[in-house]
């Protein structure tokens, strides 16, 4: 057996009773919901799907190693290693698990990684890469800190106020085009959103998922108390992983926010609702589909609020794909996880989103967050790919 | 790490993408959905034609390796041992595809690997059905239903306690290699249409054989029409009063014709001593026949129930979730489940269903915290009940898992030898029954075994078989 360093496993240990949680009854492996009619599910493991459909790509399979490993039974083996690393934690196997809220699986995988990181075998190179760009760059891309802000670059954005926005990275970098929508849709309604500039960090996603869970905190630690100083009472921000690091893994590490987070989509549902925004001009489709990013959807469970604003564009007629909200298959990123450690898979679960998106008869595909915008646009095959904010700034007749 | 001595061979027949024989590939095939011990493959590889799995079946022969077919791993009697690392676990689920649907001749073929769920939910839109099982059918492969299970039971099975009947015939590689077809397909210029062989009905050799004597890669079934109208309903009793819920399922069960698609008398059992529930779902091919079976339920209730039955709404919600959308059975929450089966005539289901219950009080006293007694369930299938008891542990808690599990042996041996059938085997369930076998039915089983496996290739080690 080809083993990697001592490893205590005292993360597994600490979650041992959700690791023993699992009665493998195998849903987690494919599940047809009990209303067929209503939302099909269909394959459930986007990595089981796509890498041969071996047990050990998916939960019950996975578990089942966890268990190995506490009983001295399985060791981490660099390909176990790299198997534990390559899936994006999309919560699927949770959503369709009738054992949540006693187990949620991405969690031991969660805990796995982490143990990995402490007894020095992980990350694997790829995502250790990632990591030292977050920690010298505070950017996944290892772009130059000072390019941070480019994209604001005439938008005179004030560095405080009650209301801030959150650009994250990709929308900081390769994806400006979501950031300068966002503001100009905030500003339309009146609102004129403070910005951290340079001072942004990455929020951690990946950090929080690989294992490098000291990193992450840095960054949480860091954005909150530049947040706080900024005077800021809301944060919105356009990344569906950013919403999800500073909604549900900061105040897990460091307590209460001392402030409010929210996803643009619910903040542009109330504008709309409020009538401080309207929606002009149709899209050139007409015909569009809506994927749920994991982390707003099932981790967050924001639904609804993208939905509602899709539905106000003139025109547009929004047509679900089979698996939609809680049972939405995943773009294939996830937190960095899979699109580093095995990009061919990642784009095959993309390929596989977008065939989805493809036979609903959609011209195009509606997101709400850059990291999914990106991975569907490399599997589009033709089909035009908008984040929700680029999609209503160009109904709002808004240049950006 | 040393690959398998056969793995290369197998990566020739299945394409390396489905061939895995790391010590963690293998760990994570190593038990069913039961508490019993982990039996480790050495080699697990996905065909996708009856071909590849005809050649796997071959080299195993040459190399006199044993194979160890799996489904959806659902099994809960204790996954087959084969010979550990070593064995070539053949996983079905690659081999998918729903065959023909044929309307006329009412007949499906599906792919061994096909889930139950998947071939409801593809036949629902033809307003066409099969008779596959109740739960787990998200992961229940048609294989490994008819090949574990007798068939399955449990959907829609008013009038049969198992499905086996509506099979209509198997393809099958033998332990040596050669495919083969049941049926009306003995006559090779005739569809799979029905279940009579030229000769005996050797399709029965595969229906409940755990996979010992070859391998199925298709399964013909008989297709139903779908009926759309359907109501549950709920009847709850005093726990004392088990008798009259009981007399009320036997009329119901006993009433021509059959008046629901499934019928549960269930309760939390003799530790808790709550109320039982008697949930049905009857169904109609129009709202009209769906009434007739509800009134003529509902009278019979009245006639039987004592003047302290009522229908409570809670019970009735319970009713829906778990009969209407049942496929989400039973809840994982509890933990690991351990479980009692036995299909029983009616004369005598009710002296079993007492006798493990106060078995079950005995073996508990002093562990209800560790190991819950977890409902018992007397379903009412054609003329007979199938009685479950599930326990319900940690599996994180190893002495629990030791104590259901000798509960369960110890209430298995008694619900047979008071005259109860299991329907559920594989290794340990299979050994129990196997130990009673009368030694002449057992002598013609192992030779049967050894006729059609000489190098005992196929699931060894099964039925207290070599
Ligand atoms: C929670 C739960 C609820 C259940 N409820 C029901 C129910 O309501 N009704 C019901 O009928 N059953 C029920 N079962 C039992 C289950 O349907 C059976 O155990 C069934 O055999 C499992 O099918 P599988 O595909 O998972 O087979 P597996 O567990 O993979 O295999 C079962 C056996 O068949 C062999 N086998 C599998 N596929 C093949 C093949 N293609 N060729 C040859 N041999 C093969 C295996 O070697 C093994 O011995 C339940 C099980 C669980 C865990
Ligand atoms: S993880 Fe959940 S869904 Fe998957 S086998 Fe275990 S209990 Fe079932
Ligand atoms: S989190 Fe997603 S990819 Fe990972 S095991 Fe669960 S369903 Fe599969």
């Amino acid at each position: 057996m080809n083993t990697t360093g001592v490893i205590a496993n005292s993360e597994l240990e600490r979650i041992r009773e959700m690791a023993y949680a699992c009665t493998r009854c195998g849903a987690c492996r494919e599940k047809y919901s009990g209303d067929m009619t209503h939302t099909p599910a269909f394959r459930v493991c986007p990595v089981r799907e796509h890498n041969g459909g071996f047990e050990h790509h998916c939960a019950r399979g996975k578990l089942q190693i966890a268990q190995g490993i506490l009983e001295g039974r399985c060791a981490y083996s660099p390909e176990l290693i790299d198997l534990i690393y390559s899936d994006p934690d999309c919560k699927l196997c949770t959503w369709v698990c009738n054992a949540l809220p006693v187990l949620d699986p991405p969690m031991v995988w969660r805990a796995m990684r982490q143990d990995i990181v402490a007894a020095g075998s992980g990350p694997p190179p790829p995502l250790k890469e990632i990591d030292t760009r977050v920690r010298e760059q505070h950017n996944v891309f290892g772009a130059r800190t000072d390019r941070r802000a480019k994209w604001a670059q005439g938008l005179d954005l004030p560095g405080r106020g009650e209301l801030l926005y959150f650009a994250g990275c990709y929308a900081s970098y390769p994806q400006a085009g979501i950031a300068r929508s966002t503001v100009a849709i905030l500003r339309q309604a009146g609102l004129d959103p403070a910005y951290l500039a340079d001072g942004e960090w990455c929020c951690g996603v990946a950090q929080f998922h690989d294992g490098s869970t000291a990193l992450a905190e840095q960054a949480a630690k860091h954005n909150v108390e530049l947040i706080a100083s900024s005077g800021a009472k809301r944060v919105v921000t356009s990344c569906a992983e950013c919403y999800k690091s500073l909604k549900l893994e900061y105040p897990d590490i460091l307590g209460e926010l001392p402030f409010e987070v929210v996803h643009v989509s619910e903040i542009l549902a109330d504008m709309l609702g409020a009538g401080k925004i309207s929606l002009k001009a149709g899209l050139p489709e007409r015909r569009v589909t809506f994927h749920d990013p994991c982390h707003l959807g099932r981790y967050c469970k924001v639904y609804e609020p993208p939905r509602a604003v899709i539905g106000a564009i003139p025109g547009v007629e929004l047509v679900e794909m089979k698996r939609h909200r809680d049972y939405a298959w995943c773009c294939g990123n996830g937190a960095e996880l899979v699109s580093s450690m095995q990009p061919e898979l990642a784009s095959e679960i993309a390929r596989g989103r977008m065939e989805e998106a493809g036979e609903t008869g959609a011209q195009a595909l509606i997101t709400a967050c850059p990291r999914c915008v990106l991975s569907l646009e490399r599997a589009a095959r033709g089909m035009k790919v908008y984040d929700l904010t680029v999609a209503v700034a160009r109904s709002m007749g808004l240049e950006v | 790490m040393a690959h398998h001595p056969l793995y290369s061979d197998l990566c020739q027949i299945a394409g390396s993408k489905y061939v895995a024989d790391s010590d963690f590939a293998v760990w994570a095939y190593a038990k069913d959905s039961s508490a019993y011990p982990a039996r480790v493959p050495g080699i697990v590889v996905r065909p996708n034609t009856a071909e590849e799995v005809s050649e796997i079946v071959k080299l195993a022969n040459q190399h006199k390796v044993p194979i160890v077919p799996r489904g959806g791993g659902t099994q809960f009697g204790g996954w087959p041992p084969g010979e550990p690392g070593k064995s070539i676990c053949v996983d079905m689920t690659r081999m998918r595809r729903i065959l023909d649907v044929n309307e006329l001749n009412k007949t499906v073929t599906v792919e061994a690997g096909v889930t139950c769920a998947e071939l409801e939910a593809r036949l629902l839109p033809k307003g066409l059905y099969a008779h596959t099982v109740f739960s787990p059918a998200d992961s229940v492969t048609i294989g490994g239903m008819v090949c574990g299970v007798f068939g399955g039971g449990g959907q829609m099975f008013a009038g049969l306690a198992s499905n086996w009947p509506t099979i209509v015939g198997v393809k099958a590689v033998l332990p040596n290699g050669e495919v083969i077809e049941t049926g009306t397909r003995t006559n090779p210029h005739a569809k799979m249409f029905f279940r009579s062989a030229v000769g005996p009905d050797l399709a029965g050799l595969f229906i409940g054989s755990m996979g010992i004597f070859g391998i199925i890669t298709e399964v013909t079934l008989d297709l139903f029409y779908w009926q759309p109208h359907r109501e549950v309903g709920a009847v709850a009793y005093k726990y004392e009063r088990l008798d009259d819920a009981y007399q009320a399922i036997v009329k119901l069960g006993m009433h021509e014709p059959k008046l629901f698609s499934l019928c549960i008398l269930f309760g939390l059992g003799p530790l808790a001593q709550t109320d039982w529930q008697l949930l049905y779902r009857a169904q109609g091919h129009s709202r009209e026949e769906l009434d007739r079976k509800l009134e003529t339920t509902a009278r019979i209730i009245e006639d039987t129930a004592p003047p302290d039955a009522w229908q409570p709404a809670d019970a009735v919600g319970y009713a829906t979730e778990f009969l209407l959308h049942g496929h989400d059975f039973p809840p994982h929450t509890l933990g690991m489940w351990t479980i009692m089966e036995f299909l029983c005539p009616r004369d005598n289901t009710l002296e079993i269903f007492k006798a493990l219950s106060e078995l079950i009080v005995e073996e508990l006293r002093g562990w209800e915290d560790r190991v819950l007694s977890g409902g018992c369930s007397m379903f009412m299938c054609g003329e007979q009940h199938y009685l479950s008891f599930g326990l319900y542990h940690k599996e994180s808690d190893p002495e629990a898992r030791e104590k259901a599990l000798s509960v369960s042996q110890k209430g298995n041996i008694l619900g047979l030898e008071m005259g109860g059938f299991k329907l559920v085997l594989n290794k340990e369930g299979g050994d129990i029954c196997a130990a009673m076998m009368p030694p002449a039915y057992s002598n013609w089983l192992r030779a049967l075994k050894k006729a059609m496996d000489p190098n005992n290739i196929m699931n060894p080690h099964m039925l207290l078989l070599p």
